[in-house]
């Protein structure tokens, strides 16, 4: 997804330039929302391929009814999932299938950032799990939290985003991605913390959007 | 154990699936080691909280990732079923229109300007590759019968908004059928039927008659909200025109405290507003639903013109 920087078009002014014809904001409000959708609708149904139609139909909802977004009334990125969780549950409902209680984050608009901002904050340490932390599943739910463990993917190399892709995306372990991969599971091992040192401090640097506090030692 | 070895293994173990669990569990020497570190050391168990819970957010991030091909396909799927948009849309809309296409699921009927459909529209051959939907092809795959299901719907569509689209076809005979005007107002109208029919199958769809205040002259109404799904549709009919500078939008009134909802669109002689709107299921009995006259920049006091009792 990309990350929205200072000087990027608001979503409203996007989805005007949008409701007037333009195809380069349709693309433009796809990185800024598609993560988002894709994981309310994965969430909701585990269905790769059933998300991934959440996410075609969601688009073209906003393409065909721009006129109809009001930004006085919700954040475009609420619209969205609001569509995308619907068009999830209509899906579920036409198979029979029940859907789960899934919280639909985010409908505090201007909060939505701020939610997973405060979610990954490192000095409200777990006792016992007694913890107010909703989860990960909420925190993953922010824009800016997103972008920073893209913008991690994507700057380190290769080998060690390999083995977080294969750990995080299809769970394998360290002794599955050493066989499936032909490295040592020693190198494997090495690679993974390296990438998981990473994302630390992606999602934990003083400086950055989604920033939780001072720079931890050995990171 | 030392740190340095305790915090490896915590690190390893965040990276295999339920592998903080399995360490926290203490049942092999390993995971008792670690255990045993932990328990006399504040830092460590301070930072294991930091990395599960980074650890955890990653994992979710990357785990609900979509697939980067998935961009191209869904932005070639809009464009072959999208409705026509842009200043050269008009003309194709009003064709396609006509002829009453309905591809894709919640799509409306024609493609974009620049769509293979807009194409054929301006004279030029389709491409012989055409985007396709995944929902379609599931459906292919099914071999659900949905045409029985269609035609139901297509019947449902006519009773149910046939004096609009019969006035609307009676107007935009009238216009220009190129404008943007009317195009918009095509969009309008389907989006309305549409969501007419997706939320009367709904099974608590609720269905509230609007009346008219004693401003609001021979204005008449229809409110269709589900809950559970949160889509609502509001159509009016008979208001007033509205002067330079006003718009009709609706609102939801709880406790005393009015939430406008959006800008109730012109489409022939009526007047809609459809689509989602949050926390709708929360609403609580007796909160009212109503249709406003007011100025476009918000400034003023509105005239409620309809009104009704969720």
């Amino acid at each position: 997804m990309a990350e929205r920087r200072a000087g990027d078009p608001e979503d409203a002014v996007l989805v005007r330039a949008l409701a007037a014809g333009s195809e380069d904001a349709l693309a433009a409000l796809y990185d800024r929302h598609a993560d988002g959708i894709h994981a309310v609708a994965l969430r909701l149904t585990s269905d790769r391929q059933l998300a991934e139609e959440v996410v075609q139909e969601t688009f073209l909802a906003l393409w065909n009814r721009a006129e109809l977004y009001d930004p006085a009334v919700a954040s475009l990125a609420t619209w969205l999932r609001t569509i995308a969780r619907n068009r999830t549950v209509d899906r579920l409902r036409a198979a029979g299938r029940r859907p789960p209680l899934v919280p639909l984050p985010g409908l505090g608009d201007e909060g939505e950032a701020d939610a997973g901002f405060e979610r990954l904050r490192p000095d409200a340490v777990v006792l016992g799990g007694a913890s107010a932390d909703p989860g990960p599943e909420a925190a993953a739910e922010s824009a800016e939290v997103r972008a920073a463990v893209a913008a991690a993917l994507a700057t380190m190399p290769d080998v060690e985003r390999t083995v977080i892709i294969l750990a995080y995306r299809e769970g394998l372990t360290q002794s599955e991605i050493a066989e499936r991969l032909h490295w040592p599971l020693g190198t494997v091992k090495t690679r993974t913390r390296r990438a998981l040192a990473h994302l630390r401090h992606a999602l934990e640097a003083d400086d950055e959007p989604v920033g939780t506090g001072g720079p931890r030692d050995g990171w | 154990m030392e740190h340095d070895e305790a915090l490896e293994r915590i690190e390893i173990a965040a990276a295999e699936p339920g592998g903080l669990e399995r360490l926290m569990a203490g049942d092999t020497a390993d995971a008792a080691a670690v255990a045993g570190h932990l328990a006399g050391c504040a830092a460590c168990t301070a930072e294991m909280a930091r990395i599960r819970r980074s650890a955890s957010v990653a994992r979710e991030v990357i785990r609900t990732q979509p697939d980067p091909a998935l961009r191209e396909r869904t932005l070639a799927f809009v464009r072959q079923a999208g409705v026509a948009r842009g200043p050269a849309a008009a003309g194709a809309t009003a064709g396609a229109a006509a002829a009453g296409a309905a591809p894709g699921a919640g799509s409306s009927v024609v493609a974009p300007a620049s769509g293979p459909r807009a194409g054929a529209a301006r004279g030029e051959p389709a491409p012989t590759a055409a985007p396709v939907s995944l929902a379609d092809e599931r459906r292919r795959r099914e071999g659900r019968g949905l045409r029985a299901a269609v035609a139901v719907l297509a019947a449902a569509l006519v009773f149910a908004v046939g004096a609009g689209v019969a006035a609307y076809r009676s107007l935009s005979s009238e216009l220009n059928a190129t404008t943007t005007e009317q195009a918009q107002q095509i969009d309008v109208l389907e989006a309305t039927t549409r969501a007419t029919l997706a939320i009367s199958a709904a099974p608590d769809a609720v269905r509230v008659p609007l009346t008219a205040t004693p401003g609001g002259g021979d204005a008449v109404g229809t409110l269709l909200f589900s809950p559970s799904s949160g889509e609502l549709v509001a159509v009016a009919s008979d208001l007033e025109p509205e002067q330079a500078g006003q718009e009709y939008g609706c609102w939801i009134e709880v406790d005393g405290t009015r939430t406008r909802i959006g800008k109730m669109y012109w489409a022939g002689d009526l007047w809609a507003w459809a689509g989602p709107v949050p926390g709708l299921a929360d609403v609580p009995d007796g909160a009212l639903f109503g249709v406003s006259l007011g100025s476009v920049d918000g400034g003023g006091e509105s005239t409620p013109v309809l009104t009704g009792e969720l």
